[in-house]
């Protein structure tokens, strides 16, 4: 039988992305006053703390088979900001509802926007790891707005191969997330 | 910072309108947690941690959640009956008069399933009560004090029938909740799935249909037939503590039952105010008793030396 509490991070992401249970829960062990306590010390609610963890480690086993996570507490820190946010937005939201200063439907669009950016900071983080020629041709492309014959004259290369580049960055990008494509700019 | 101005800056954070000195505004805010001291978790209850990992696998499966709910009950309730025999289940002789009958007890706290012999089951609310003779298999009558959802393996031959209160409950093979508490003046006969007949000790009340509810007054002795919803019927068997306009009086009862503590109301007349609520019954006390207050604008106060709420203040929202 495996022993998942001497397992490294790593190994409990693979059996995670399998759908495994209890690979959830020894990251669920592992992290639990990490998150807690994060969420605790910016809400100073325990609810809202625990509503924190709860957001964090929903958000992870929906989205284990769509996303490549490398570094779990990296993926995890970064979650947990937004966490922080969207849980603090919410209870200013019901706070509103309960004053009556909102109806029931305003501004529910803000979680899921939160949503949308940490998926795009998360990503940030993948293009950072790209090869260096691919991430300046890929940015200058993305968000300069470049065209594949500027950049070509920009980096000295061949159109050719901005776009192969341009091909490789978005390959690496969509073997990380899949389902979320909609919100890439692609 | 500011509580207004923070949620200002998450918003428009999210929306992709903050400027960079804004964004480094929110950021910092969020940072400080890294270069201070220590953050202390108020912890009351050692199990927390336990507790909240629970309710998460709760939201993580709500699809197949009944069916596992239900095996997990099952092994639960296995446990519970081992680790708890000599305690909860006692084996009541009646002497020489009557049949041998076996009692099952559940206590606060919890939702126990039964198996039967002739393999109905049974799940058994808090603070309730299930008897039936030994010899069940030829004559399947059981007796209840309290709340059981039944799910009655079908068997033309022998009807199965279930004492509870003035009332007795008659079926073939269904699945129907039967309430009667001695605190409370009405029992009531819920169908799930199939017909069920009700009596009392003279006549036939009703034939039951899905989703009808027989609700009868034990004190004036008068039967009303509603139509309901199941779901909330059932609510208790999935582990929710939900009231559904019920007044103080009746919520502080389910709540007595569940945690095993008594209420007392300073102030009479909000006995009967009526209120909506669903809690998780993994919940700790104190967060729904801070729940309800809160809604209703009362104050509580816990006596842990004899278990006793104090509810104080007029109930108005």
């Amino acid at each position: 039988m495996t022993n998942y509490a001497t397992l490294e991070d790593q190994h409990l992401l693979l059996a995670l992305q399998k759908g495994d249970e209890k690979a959830f829960n020894e990251i669920y062990q592992r992290y639990w006053e990490k998150l807690v306590a994060i969420g605790y010390y910016h809400t100073r609610n325990k609810q809202w703390a625990e509503e924190v963890v709860g957001d964090v480690l929903i958000g992870l086993w929906n989205r284990k088979q769509d996303m490549q996570i490398h570094s779990l507490s990296a993926y995890l820190g970064t979650a947990v900001k937004y966490a922080v946010f969207k849980v603090l937005v919410r209870h200013q939201r019901r706070q509103d509802i309960l004053l009556q200063q909102a109806g029931p439907d305003t501004d529910d669009a803000t979680e899921k926007k939160l949503d949308a950016r940490f998926l795009r900071e998360f990503l940030d983080g993948v293009v950072e790891t790209l090869p260096e020629k691919t991430r300046l041709v890929f940015r200058y492309s993305r968000e300069d707005q470049l065209s594949v014959s500027e950049i070509a004259g920009k980096m000295e290369l061949s159109p050719k191969s901005v776009e192969y580049h341009i091909t490789k960055a978005i390959k690496t990008l969509r073997e990380y997330i899949q389902k979320f494509n909609n919100i890439l700019p692609f | 910072m500011e509580q207004n101005r923070l949620y200002d800056l998450i918003r428009k954070y999210a929306d992709d309108m903050a400027t960079p000195e804004e964004v480094q505004e929110l950021h910092e805010w969020y940072q400080t947690v890294n270069t201070s001291a220590p953050v202390e978790w108020p912890a009351v209850d050692p199990g927390e941690k336990q507790l909240l990992q629970e309710r998460l696998w709760q939201h993580l499966k709500p699809q197949h959640a009944s069916r596992l709910r239900v095996i997990r009950m099952a092994t639960r309730a296995a446990a519970c009956l081992l680790v708890l025999a000599g305690a909860w289940m006692a084996w009541r002789y009646m002497g020489n008069k009557g049949p041998d009958l076996i009692s099952i007890q559940n206590p606060s706290g919890k939702v126990t399933a039964i198996s039967l012999p002739d393999s109905s089951h049974v799940w058994l609310n808090a603070a309730s009560t299930l008897r039936y003779a030994k010899a069940f298999s030829s004559h399947r009558e059981v007796f209840l004090d309290g709340e059981g959802y039944f799910d009655v393996a079908e068997d033309a031959a022998h009807p199965f029938v279930v004492h509870a209160g003035q009332l007795t409950t008659t079926v073939l093979g269904t699945s129907f909740d039967v309430r009667s508490f001695a605190t409370e003046t009405h029992t009531t006969v819920t169908v799930i799935r199939g017909k069920v007949q009700v009596e009392n000790q003279h006549s036939l009340l009703d034939r039951l249909t899905p989703a009808r509810q027989l609700q009868w007054n034990e004190k004036s002795r008068q039967s009303r037939t509603v139509s309901v919803d199941t779901a909330h019927t059932l609510a208790w068997q999935h582990g929710q503590l939900q009231f559904d306009d019920e007044t103080l009086e009746e919520i502080a009862g389910t709540l007595s039952r569940w945690y095993n503590v008594k209420f007392i109301f300073k102030d009479q007349s909000s006995r009967s105010y009526r209120m909506i609520g669903s809690f998780n019954n993994t919940e700790p006390l104190s967060q729904v008793l801070t729940a309800m207050s809160s809604l209703v604008d009362l104050h509580w106060t816990f006596s842990e030396k004899d278990r006793t709420v104090t509810l104080s203040g007029r109930a108005h929202q």
